[in-house]
């Protein structure tokens, strides 16, 4: 139904209707009659058929002003031809008409009757129309900029790719960077030294073997502390946030070997997370949280389920539909379900999405 | 457009049957028995333009069997027209059925004694009758998807068309009330005319000949909108 109800099918329908009106109201047996009926009835359809509406209308006006000096129903025949120029929004056509028909003292309420129909409906569909066309228009200017904004998305991911690729080449430099300075340097001259002791064995060239050794593992020491991260991250991030979570009592478990999950899959996780408890926090009376991982060879699945409050319209929230689109770019799927206590399942591929960095792979 | 032509002509010569119906029909109406006192053949006429109906339908059938066909697909494809296509169809169609009314006429000239005022508008109304009714297939065919439910409705509607429009049977037996209705139905112009011609009102009949051409305008223009299903 909604794809006939256009207004230019309805613009046929009022025509339509308009003619068998003016067959009621004119003498159609008389053949002269009929025949300028028929006239008004063919340059009407001409111009629907081929969709000009109002081009050289004016030579329809005047034929039908030198008609009317011989048949007055020339002026129920100019009616369609005056529906149409309303309907593509040329009203100046209305006062014409009404000068002439009030100057040539009007018909009768045939004539009344009928204009009124004319000039109801080619307004009213003329507004329809135009504001339909509007909607299109704002419609079409939405499409755009979220096309745009998609695109901008995509560069943004991958420039965020990019960075988190640069910052772990930056961050391998400058620990290979330390190793050699420090550690490098002190197990040469233990070597150099061992070599001497072989060929002389001196004591002070043990000793100072003994001593470059006991340099090299005190640089070590020094190297790994000041390069281990002091934030959290991956796994022990993960539990963190669980563990801060007092809204509700949390049931957390896991299963399989999270050693092969990489960066990228902890910071989906950790935002996955993130949004569920902030969610639940936000609108749902939750008892008890029950979070699960699980990871296999080939997918990490991240289940939260709680019993919060089930609302009877399923509220997309604009954190969780970013948070698919994140997901389903890196070739993972996120779905909700609401069937007995609200379930979110998050599936990503160990094996990333191409084009996404993946540390352990890259030089 | 000779190529579409010709083709149209070739597959109207395979409709064997039809071709036997547009030669009998015309012999059997030409020694149709007219009323006593009826100076001219009106009656025969009239049910001719129910047969110049029916056989402009057959004619025009190969135009939906091409769409159902999908082989007007594959003539949007080709570097021929919508415009070519059409042209050279319908010409092919009026051809034939040139044809066909002139074998009648010649046949009712021979049967019939009339004035010749009569039958040279006569000939002209059956030839602008042919070309409403080309026109008016062409625009039954658009409005269906298959050849089957445009036959079952058009064999019911030609025939309301020839009742109401007064082709089997004289106009002035025609209520006043379906007058008014029939007016719409290029067959009571058709029917109109004759009697006209009959009466010598020439002013009159050539009223008749716009109005038909005018009819045939309207569904050659809305009949040739190109649908591919």
């Amino acid at each position: 139904m909604h794809s006939f109800l256009r207004p230019k099918s309805v613009l046929y329908a009022v025509i339509g209707i308009l003619y068998c009106l003016m067959l009621l109201v004119i003498k159609p047996q008389e053949p002269a009659v009929f025949f300028l009926w028929i006239v008004s009835l063919v340059l009407v359809v001409v111009r629907l058929r081929f969709n000009s509406m109002s081009r050289f209308i004016y030579i329809d006006f005047l034929l039908y002003l030198g008609l009317f000096w011989f048949y007055d129903i020339a002026l129920f025949l100019v009616l369609p031809s005056m529906m149409l120029l309303l309907y593509v929004g040329k009203f100046w056509i209305l006062l014409g008409y009404l000068l002439v028909w009030v100057g040539f003292d009007f018909l009768g309420i045939e004539s009344l009757f009928l204009m009124i129909v004319s000039i109801i409906g080619g307004v009213l569909i003329y507004s329809w129309n135009r504001d339909k066309l509007e909607t299109i228009k704002e419609l079409d200017a939405l499409r755009v900029k979220n096309y745009t904004l998609e695109q901008e998305r995509h560069t943004l991911l991958d420039s965020q790719d990019e960075i988190s690729r640069m910052s772990v080449l930056t961050e391998r430099d400058r620990i290979a960077q330390k190793l050699h300075d420090d550690l490098g340097h002190e197990l040469t001259g233990a070597l150099l030294a061992l070599r001497a002791y072989e060929v002389k064995q001196e004591e002070t060239s043990f000793k100072a073997v003994k001593g470059r050794l006991e340099k090299a593992v005190e640089s070590l020491k020094e190297t790994v502390h000041h390069t281990k991260p002091e934030e959290v991250y991956g796994l022990e991030r993960f539990k963190n946030m669980i563990h801060s979570f007092k809204m509700a009592e949390v049931n957390y478990t896991q299963s399989g070997d999270v050693n092969h999950l990489k960066a990228t899959h902890w910071q989906a996780l950790l935002s996955v997370l993130k949004e569920a408890l902030t969610n639940i926090q936000k609108h749902a009376d939750a008892n008890d949280v029950i979070i699960t991982l699980y990871v296999d060879e080939k997918i990490v699945r991240l289940t939260i389920t709680n019993d919060g409050v089930k609302t009877s319209q399923h509220q997309r929230g604009v954190g969780l539909h970013y948070m698919r689109r994140r997901i389903e770019s890196l070739g993972g799927m996120l779905s909700i379900n609401h069937s007995y206590r609200f379930t979110l399942i998050c599936v990503l591929p160990l094996r990333l999405e191409e084009g996404v960095y993946d540390e352990n792979t890259s030089r | 457009m000779k190529t579409v032509f010709e083709l149209a002509l070739k597959r109207i010569l395979r409709q064997r049957l039809t071709l036997v119906l547009m030669i009998s029909f015309p012999i059997v109406l030409a020694f149709l028995p007219q009323p006593e006192g009826m100076q001219t053949p009106t009656i025969a006429y009239g049910i001719f333009g129910l047969v110049i109906l029916f056989v402009a339908f057959l004619l025009t059938k190969q135009v939906i069997e091409d769409r159902q066909s999908k082989t007007i697909v594959r003539i949007a494809a080709s570097p021929i027209s919508h415009r070519d296509y059409l042209v050279g169809h319908l010409a092919a169609y009026m051809i034939v059925m040139m044809i066909q009314l002139t074998f009648f006429f010649l046949l009712s000239l021979i049967q019939w004694t009339a004035p010749v005022s009569f039958y040279v508008w006569a000939y002209l109304l059956m030839f602008m009758f042919t070309v409403m009714a080309i026109c008016f297939s062409l625009f039954w065919h658009s409005m269906f998807k298959t050849y089957a439910t445009s036959i079952a409705i058009f064999s019911i509607a030609a025939n309301l068309m020839a009742v109401i429009g007064g082709m089997t049977f004289p106009l002035a037996l025609l209520p006043d009330r379906l007058r008014t209705v029939a007016v719409v139905l290029p067959t009571y112009w058709y029917s109109y005319g004759l009697e006209q011609a009959t009466e010598m009102n020439f002013n009159y009949v050539m009223l008749c000949l716009l109005i038909l051409l005018g009819f045939a305008i309207i569904f050659l223009t809305i009949g040739s909108k190109r649908r591919f299903e």
